[in-house]
This record gives structure tokens, C-alpha cells and sequence, in this order.
């Protein structure tokens, strides 16, 4: 299956998640007009949230990304782990 | 600290990014710190890093037009470039000559441009995150990147806006092109004609000023070695789909 989501970041950008699924998480694309530092760090992101559980909670993804974002040392500027987290729930709905 | 400037220039898209990251990568090699002035030629559209192409971008309606589209290195939102219609700049130096963190430094160097719509007697502010304001209306859109120590950040000055041709080219959600949406997006978007009368010289020698009026600085032009690696990047990577349709 597959499921985008769209949303306005409180105060930042526009955010825009794609997302493959059956089970499990397949394949997240993170898209919008946001900045991350370093750049590549979005396919970090990207591939940490491959083989999750399609029913795992926004906690549980918020936390992975999190994590990602502190061992890369990643800066996100116009949006934050929770909304990418929100977004790939809202994607599977 | 003596500051290079590389005088306005017209390139086509994919060598203006190619230049861009030539230059990043001879500053981080020891090259003096480096502004330059540029415009697109043909016009473009410029993606974000992290945007859609095909979200963002009337592929068919760019190809019909002549139009080039290439995806930048840093993030924020997608802009067309018209030849006429602005002046677009870079700033590349070391991380460590502007000294604050992203968010800051964003502040710092669009101060350059705030200084510079003063001389041409428009008074504007800067907005965050990435945005230069005048009367609550955006006129300068600007982006960051940072690799090997070296700060990158570009950014355009609006001169003259065609909203109607500008919309035809990216797209804007579901909405038709109405009047009413053109009418909303000039309530957001000026340029620098509708609030002064100058050329696009005089906005240009602006910007020389304002952008230089506090530093050592010489005019030069990009070396060979700079060059040649940016037509090489300009084919290898800023032309290719590859790039261009990665995300």
C-alpha cells in the first residue's frame, strides 16, 4: 500500500511524507521545503523507519528518528521528528 | 581578510549550482572567501534539496518553455528564476568567519541584503527562518548549506514578478490559477521595480555595496581549476536525472 501525508509545520515548512506498507514500513520518503544539516542525513532518517511495524505507535517512531538524529548529529530547521513521525502515522491511515 | 567578489554573471542552471559547489570546494582548499552575483540563462526553476521534482515542478510546461529545472544542494522551497526578474547571490567563506549557528547566521548574512534595499531607499526586514520581508511582503529568499567546514548560502532578490507565469510553472496544490490566487500571492510577494524605479544595474550596484561596503575585497573572476571542475559537475551531476529526480 501506499500513503502520503501533507502538513504545514507549526512555524516551519511544508512537509510531505511518502510511505510503502503492508506489515511493515517498506519505504519512507521525506519531502518538503525544510533544512537539515547535513543533507544526507535524510536518507538516514529514511532508512532507519524500513521494516518497522506498520502498527508501531508515533512514539515509537518519533524515538527512532530521534535517535538517528543524535548519532548523525543532524540539525532539522523548519520541521522536527515529531511531525515526521505524525505525518508517516497519517500516511498509513 | 580579503574578501574575492565574482561580478554578475548570466549561466544556465546547472552550471550556477555547479559554480556553487566548485568554489565550496576550492574556499575549503584555502581560496579567499568568495560573494558572488549571478542570474539564469535561460530562465529556471530551482528545487530544494529535500522537495519533489515532480511535486513542485510543471516538468511538461518547463520543456515547452525552455525552462531548466535543477534540484539545489540546500533545502527550502522551489523558485523560479526568471533572466529579468532577479539577481541571485552566493556567499561562500569558512563556517568559522561567520560565527553562529545556522539560525543566526542566516540573520547575519541577510543583513547584507537588508543593507543593501537601503540604498536603493527600501527599508525591509529580516524574517525567520530564511526570508527577507518588506511592508510584510517577501522579497528575498535565501538558503544554507555547510560541508567540510565551509558555509554556502544563496539567495535571490526579487527585481521584477510575473506571479501568473510563475505559477504556470510550479504547482501550487489543487487551486486553479485564479485571479484571486494570483491577486493573494501578490499580497505576500513584491519585487524591487514595484517599489522603486531602478535597473536592474542600479539594484545590482546596491548589492555590490551592500554586500561589500565592510569588507577587503577584490574583483576577480572564477580560476581555470574552478571552472573545469564546474562544468564538470554542471555534466555529471547538476544536468543528470539522476540528481535532478532523486526525490
Amino acid at each position: 500500500m501506499h500513503g502520503v501525508a501533507t502538513e504545514k509545520v507549526p512555524s516551519g515548512k511544508l512537509l510531505r511524507v511518502k510511505v510503502d506498507y503492508d506489515d511493515i514500513i517498506r519505504h519512507v520518503s521525506i519531502t518538503g521545503d525544510f533544512f537539515l544539516h547535513p543533507e544526507e542525513g535524510i536518507e538516514k532518517i529514511e532508512s532507519a523507519l524500513f521494516g518497522l511495524n506498520a502498527n508501531d505507535g508515533e512514539e515509537k517512531i518519533t524515538s527512532i528518528i530521534k535517535e538517528v538524529i543524535e548519532e548523525n548529529n543532524i540539525e532539522l530547521i523548519g520541521v522536527d521528528a515529531e511531525a515526521i513521525a505524525r505525518n508517516i502515522k497519517a500516511a498509513m491511515k | 581578510m580579503n574578501w574575492r567578489v565574482i561580478p554578475l554573471a548570466a549561466n544556465d542552471a546547472f552550471m550556477n549550482m555547479a559554480i556553487d559547489e566548485a568554489v565550496t570546494e576550492s574556499v575549503a582548499e584555502g581560496s579567499a572567501p568568495t560573494i558572488r552575483f549571478f542570474r539564469w540563462l535561460p530562465s529556471a526553476v530551482s528545487i530544494g534539496y529535500f522537495q519533489g521534482l515532480r511535486d513542485e515542478v510543471d516538468v511538461e510546461r518547463c520543456g515547452e518553455l525552455g525552462i531548466h529545472i535543477v534540484r539545489r544542494r540546500t533545502g527550502g522551497g522551489a523558485v523560479y528564476h526568471d533572466y529579468d526578474g532577479e539577481i541571485t547571490y552566493s556567499i561562500i567563506a569558512p563556517e568559522n568567519i561567520i560565527p553562529h549557528g545556522i539560525r543566526e547566521s542566516y540573520n547575519v548574512i541577510c543583513e547584507l541584503i537588508i543593507r543593501s534595499l537601503k540604498h536603493l531607499g527600501i527599508e525591509s526586514e529580516f524574517k525567520p527562518i530564511n526570508d527577507i520581508i518588506t511592508s510584510g511582503k517577501k522579497i528575498s529568499g535565501n538558503a544554507q548549506t555547510r560541508r567540510n567546514g565551509i558555509l554556502l548560502q544563496h539567495g535571490t532578490i526579487l527585481y521584477d514578478l510575473d506571479v501568473r507565469k510563475m505559477f504556470s510553472l510550479l504547482k501550487v496544490g489543487q487551486e486553479k490559477i485564479s485571479d484571486k490566487l494570483i491577486q493573494a500571492v501578490e499580497d505576500r510577494v513584491t519585487c524591487v521595480k514595484k517599489l522603486k524605479e531602478t535597473s536592474m544595474d542600479e539594484l545590482y550596484q546596491a548589492l555590490v555595496k551592500g554586500f561589500t561596503e565592510d569588507k577587503d575585497h577584490t574583483f576577480e573572476q572564477l580560476t581555470d581549476t574552478e571552472l573545469n571542475r564546474a562544468k564538470e559537475l554542471a555534466e555529471e551531476k547538476y544536468s543528470r536525472e539522476e540528481w535532478n529526480f532523486m526525490r
